[in-house]
């Protein structure tokens, strides 16, 4: 008794895992048709013709797309974290004028959807001459109060006062404190952190969609968008690149899925 | 507790977070008190600017029947998803953490995989499913024999609004899982073993253990769904791109599947309009709603704390 249900279970579970996979599966399997074909037969099982897509997507700059994202992403990420771990580590631990005035207002404007203040930002980037280049979306990270809140709640709970007292005891300057013994209790938290800002930055869309309209500066959101009107002709093509811009960060991002869930549930399942 | 022993006067803390204030102000604050000024003139591309007072929000809340649509389509998709994920994401949890399971990082993984597609993919992958001449489920269905002609699914109102709650069900999921498992994992075994002592059934465990201490996580979830929810836009935006058909239309069929933030981005930046006002006005009512709205689900869940 106890072994059927058992097996009903996993069978079961396993059933709906598969469903749940399905559209990944139908997406890589359509890419390697050849275009006619896939109109003709029902592309249940791979195809032959993936080479010769593959060809036809390397041929456009496709992989420019891939280097724009990836550069955006870590410039987004190192900013981001720098930012969010320096005035975390202030709001920690250090007793300043106006320090609880000035925490209250970043939890405030944490409750401020990011979208609010959108349309005012690209005209102001436009104002600083800075439509048609990277930099609206990399300075999109400075607006990180969820990040500031992060580190700071994890600065005070794991990273000791007494190692802090004992550097100034020593005659250790404030920066040198905090690059020298603070930073490596941070990592962990900060590495959380990158992992969430680099999907963040990676996965944008509306923001390159409205600051960029040169194909050499697209990131990879804005490239996939547009692959089915540069292969115009050819579906199988542009399906693949699809898969070739979905596919790689998810396997990226599987490996480092324990310290994303930590960071992504660590306040909510406490409080 | 003594946060430390240095002087409240020292210069270091206020060097520390001067970066983030600085580029907070010039970065964040002053684009959203912009809006604010934009949603009350008539700014566009072409050279108006014109303060109106709050023309712009009478036009909307009076006269717009697109606001008030798109608003409604985002409540619809809301009812439709929400509860399935709370349902599934609970039951899916609990059979991954139970004793049956083995290879749960495997099936955390699966699930998880879609929340980390990049929305505009998602979009597009469901155009792939759906289209109505090369779509892959109406030729699958038409290779069975369990339709005997290929469905515009696309094409209509109502079946383009659950391809819509279908696609965001399908994204947050594991989202949704993974909260779960960590709340579940949380939960101290005991008092699992406790109750099983007292003779208390699965089902038993469940109702009185289980989703009473989920309660926080629950409070969570559906208040960053309702705010997320109600921002929803690339998902809907991709699957009428026209990426697999070939030809895009805004909102969808009879605007079925039209947000507010997608009515924001086609007023200021999308159509020949490029009226900032009128989309600076789009921008703070949906606002207004999000704020409403998600302080009305926390009064509610409070509410129903203190009626225990």
């Amino acid at each position: 008794m106890k072994n059927v249900k058992k097996w009903i279970t996993v069978v079961s579970l396993s059933l709906f895992c598969l469903l749940f996979l399905f559209p990944f599966y139908m997406m890589i399997v359509m890419g390697t048709y050849y275009s006619e074909d896939l109109f003709r037969t029902l592309p249940i099982l791979p195809s032959n013709y993936l080479l010769e897509n593959l060809k036809t997507i390397m041929s456009a700059n496709f992989l420019l797309n891939y280097w724009n994202s990836f550069y955006v992403a870590v410039m987004f990420t190192l900013l981001a974290v720098g930012v969010a771990g320096l005035t975390g580590y202030a709001f920690a631990k250090f007793d300043f004028k106006g320090r609880n005035v000035l925490y209250g207002f970043i939890l405030a404007t944490m409750m401020i959807p990011g979208q609010l203040g959108l349309i005012a930002y690209v005209m102001e980037m436009k104002w600083f001459g800075l439509n048609n280049t990277h930099a609206p979306l990399i300075l999109a990270a400075l607006n990180n109060a969820f990040g500031v809140f992060f580190m700071s709640q994890f600065i005070r709970s794991s990273v000791p006062t007494e190692v802090i007292e004992s550097g100034r005891i020593d005659g250790c300057s404030e920066p040198g404190i905090l690059i020298r013994i603070v930073l490596p209790f941070m990592l962990p938290a900060m590495s959380t952190l990158g992992l969430i800002s680099f999907l963040g930055s990676w996965n944008n869309y509306l923001l390159p969609l409205v600051t960029i309209n040169k194909p050499d500066l697209y990131t990879l959101p804005l490239g996939i968008a547009n692959l089915s009107t540069v292969f115009r002709t050819d579906y199988s093509a542009s399906i693949l690149g699809l898969t070739l811009g979905t596919l790689p960060l998810i396997i990226l991002f599987l490996f480092g899925s324990k310290t994303l869930v930590q960071g992504l549930t660590g306040g909510a399942v406490k409080g | 507790m003594k946060a430390s022993s240095l002087s409240r006067k020292n210069k270091w803390p206020y060097l520390f977070i001067a970066p983030y204030f600085i580029s907070y102000g010039v970065l964040s604050l002053f684009p959203i008190i912009f809006t604010l000024y934009l949603s009350l003139t008539d700014w566009d591309l072409y050279g108006n600017r014109n303060f109106i007072g709050l023309d712009n929000y009478k036009q909307l809340f009076f006269h717009d029947s697109y606001f008030w649509k798109s608003l409604l389509n985002v409540f619809i998709f809301l009812i439709g998803y929400l509860p399935a994920l709370v349902i599934f994401g609970m039951l899916i949890a609990s059979v991954i953490e139970s004793k049956l399971i083995r290879s749960k990082t495997f099936f955390r993984l699966s699930v998880f995989s879609a929340y980390m597609t990049t929305p505009v993919a998602v979009g597009i992958i469901f155009a792939l499913l759906f289209d109505w001449q090369g779509g892959f489920l109406n030729q699958l269905f038409v290779e069975l024999g369990w339709m005997n002609q290929k469905i515009n699914w696309l094409g209509s109102a109502e079946s383009a609004r659950w391809i819509v709650i279908m696609m965001v069900f399908w994204k947050n999921l594991g989202y949704f899982v993974m909260f779960y498992t960590a709340g579940m994992a949380s939960i101290d075994r005991s008092i699992y073993e406790a109750a099983v002592i007292d003779g208390a059934s699965a089902k038993d465990v469940f109702q009185r253990i289980t989703m009473p201490l989920l309660k926080p996580i629950n409070l969570f979830l559906i208040i960053t769904s309702i705010i997320s929810g109600l921002q929803l836009v690339e998902e809907p935006m991709l699957l009428f791109s026209g990426w697999a058909s070939g030809s895009s239309m805004v909102g969808g069929p009879d605007g079925s599947t039209f947000t507010p933030i997608w009515y924001m981005f086609d007023a200021s930046f999308d159509s020949s309009a490029f009226k900032y006002g009128k989309g600076a006005s789009i921008a703070y009512s949906t606002f207004l709603f999000i704020a409403f709205f998600s302080i009305m689900s926390m009064k509610w869940f409070n509410k129903e704390d203190k009626g225990r």
